[in-house]
C-alpha cells in the first residue's frame, strides 16, 4: 500500500472520528433522532477506514479480498447513513426507506461476492453509492423553502460546495473503474488519480463537517428564537390578563385608598413587565 | 357605542375584555376562541358587527388567516388586531386591519382606539 494511501486513509479516519464526536455532542444537546443516524454513519465510516487499511496489510489474497468487501459494504452504508442524517434536517426519513437502502447496500455486494463475481460486487457498491448520493443530494434542493425559512444562506452555500465535492468524487470513482481498478484503489504504485482520489475525499469530509456544524448552529439559533418568541408571547398574554383585571377592578369598584394604591402598584409593575417583554423580543 | 365581535384563544382575556367593554356601553355580539370558529360565526351574522377585536396566535386557524377570510366575505369589516406577536403588525395592517395593539396594553388604550375607529 502506497504511503499516500495510508496517510489518506488515516486522515479520513481522523476526520470521521471528529464527525462522530460532533454528532455525539449535538445528540447530547439537542436529543434529535437525526443525530443517531449520523452517529451510525460516522461509526461505520470509521470501520470502513480501518477495513481499507487492513486490505493492504494482508499478503493472503482471500483475506485481502474479504477486507476489501467489508470496506465496500461499510463505505456504501456509511455514505448512506451520513447523507440520510444530513437529509433528515429537511424531511423525516421513514424506517422503510432506511431498511431498503441498508439491505441493498449489504445483500447485493455480499451475494455477488459469495457467488465469486467479485468485480460485480464492487460495481454494485459503487452503483448503490451513486444512487444514494444522487437521491439525497437533489432532494434538499427541492426543499429550498426550508433552507430559506429555517437555515442561513451560509448553510445553503456550504451545502452546494459539499454536494459539488461529492459529485467530483463520483466522477473520480467512474474514472477509476473505467481504468480497470477496483473500488478501493489501494495500490502500491503512485498515480495522480490516487492522489486526487484521496485529496478530494479528505476535502469532502472536511466540507461535510463544516456543513453539519453550520446546520447545527442554525438549528440552535432557531430554537433560541422560537423560545424567545414563545416565552415573550405567553408572558405578554399573562401580563395582559393581570393588566386587564386591575383595569376592570379600577373601573368597577369604589376602592379604598389602600386598595387603590395596591392596584396602582400592580399596574406600574405590569407596565415594567411589558417593557421587559419588549426587551426580550429584541434579543438576537 | 359599538357592536363588537371578540376573538382570542385565552378565555380569561375574552371574559375581561367582554366585561370591560360592556361597562363602557359596547355590545359584545359574539365571542370565539379560535380562527376557524371566528370565520364560521362571522358567516352566520345577519348584521355585521361594527368592530372585530382579534388575536393572532390561535389554534386551528391563526388570526391573519381568519382576518383574510373575514375581509374576503366583507371588505368593510373593521378589524383591530391585538397580539403579543409584534412581528405580524405590518402583515395585519397590509391585510386591511384598522389597528394593531401590542399585548400587553392597558384597557383605556383599547377604549380610545375603539372610539377613534368607530368615529371614522
Amino acid at each position: 500500500m502506497h504511503v499516500i494511501v495510508i496517510f489518506g486513509i488515516l486522515i479520513l479516519i481522523t476526520l470521521r472520528i471528529i464527525g462522530l464526536i460532533i454528532s455525539f455532542e449535538f445528540l447530547r444537546e439537542l436529543n434529535e433522532s437525526k443525530f443517531k443516524i449520523l452517529i451510525v454513519g460516522w461509526s461505520i465510516w470509521i470501520i470502513a477506514g480501518f477495513s481499507a487499511l487492513f486490505t493492504g496489510l494482508f499478503e493472503n489474497h482471500v483475506l485481502s479480498l474479504v477486507f476489501s468487501l467489508i470496506n465496500e459494504i461499510t463505505t456504501s452504508l456509511s455514505i448512506l447513513y451520513v447523507l440520510m442524517g444530513l437529509f433528515s434536517y429537511f424531511r423525516v426519513i421513514s424506517r422503510k426507506t432506511i431498511a431498503i437502502f441498508t439491505i441493498l447496500s449489504v445483500i447485493l455486494p455480499l451475494t455477488s461476492f459469495i457467488l465469486r463475481i467479485i468485480s460485480i460486487s464492487f460495481n454494485f457498491s459503487s452503483g448503490i453509492i451513486f444512487i444514494v448520493v444522487f437521491f439525497y443530494s437533489f432532494l434538499p434542493l427541492r426543499k429550498i423553502n426550508v433552507f430559506k425559512k429555517d437555515l442561513s444562506i451560509k448553510s445553503f452555500y456550504w451545502y452546494l460546495i459539499f454536494v459539488f465535492t461529492v459529485y467530483v468524487i463520483i466522477v473520480i470513482f467512474i474514472i477509476i473503474l473505467l481504468q480497470g481498478y477496483t473500488f478501493g484503489f489501494y495500490y502500491d504504485e503512485f498515480s495522480i488519480l490516487m492522489f486526487i482520489n484521496y485529496f478530494v475525499g479528505i476535502i469532502n469530509a472536511i466540507f461535510i463537517l463544516i456543513y453539519s456544524i453550520h446546520l447545527e448552529y442554525d438549528i440552535l439559533r432557531n430554537q433560541k428564537y422560537r423560545l424567545r418568541d414563545k416565552y415573550s408571547h405567553d408572558l405578554g398574554n399573562l401580563i395582559q390578563v393581570i393588566y386587564s383585571a386591575t383595569d376592570l377592578t379600577d373601573v368597577n369598584d369604589d376602592l379604598s385608598k389602600e386598595k387603590a394604591e395596591n392596584l396602582e402598584l400592580i399596574q406600574k409593575k405590569c407596565e415594567e413587565a411589558a417593557k421587559l417583554i419588549k426587551e426580550i423580543k429584541k434579543i438576537k | 357605542m359599538a357592536t363588537i365581535f371578540l376573538i382570542d384563544d385565552d378565555s380569561s382575556i375574552v371574559t375581561l375584555f367582554d366585561k370591560y367593554l360592556t361597562i363602557l356601553g359596547h355590545e359584545i355580539v359574539a365571542t370565539a376562541y379560535n380562527g376557524e370558529d371566528a370565520v364560521k360565526i362571522f358567516h352566520e351574522f345577519q348584521t355585521i358587527p361594527d368592530l372585530i377585536l382579534m388575536d393572532h396566535r390561535m389554534p386551528k386557524k391563526d388570526g391573519l388567516t381568519a382576518a383574510k377570510e373575514i375581509l374576503k366575505a366583507n371588505n368593510r369589516s373593521k378589524i383591530i388586531f391585538f397580539s403579543a406577536d409584534y412581528s405580524i403588525k405590518e402583515k395585519a395592517l397590509a391585510l386591511g386591519a384598522k389597528y394593531f395593539l401590542e399585548k400587553p396594553f392597558q384597557l383605556d388604550k383599547l377604549s380610545n382606539i375603539i372610539k377613534k375607529i368607530i368615529s371614522e
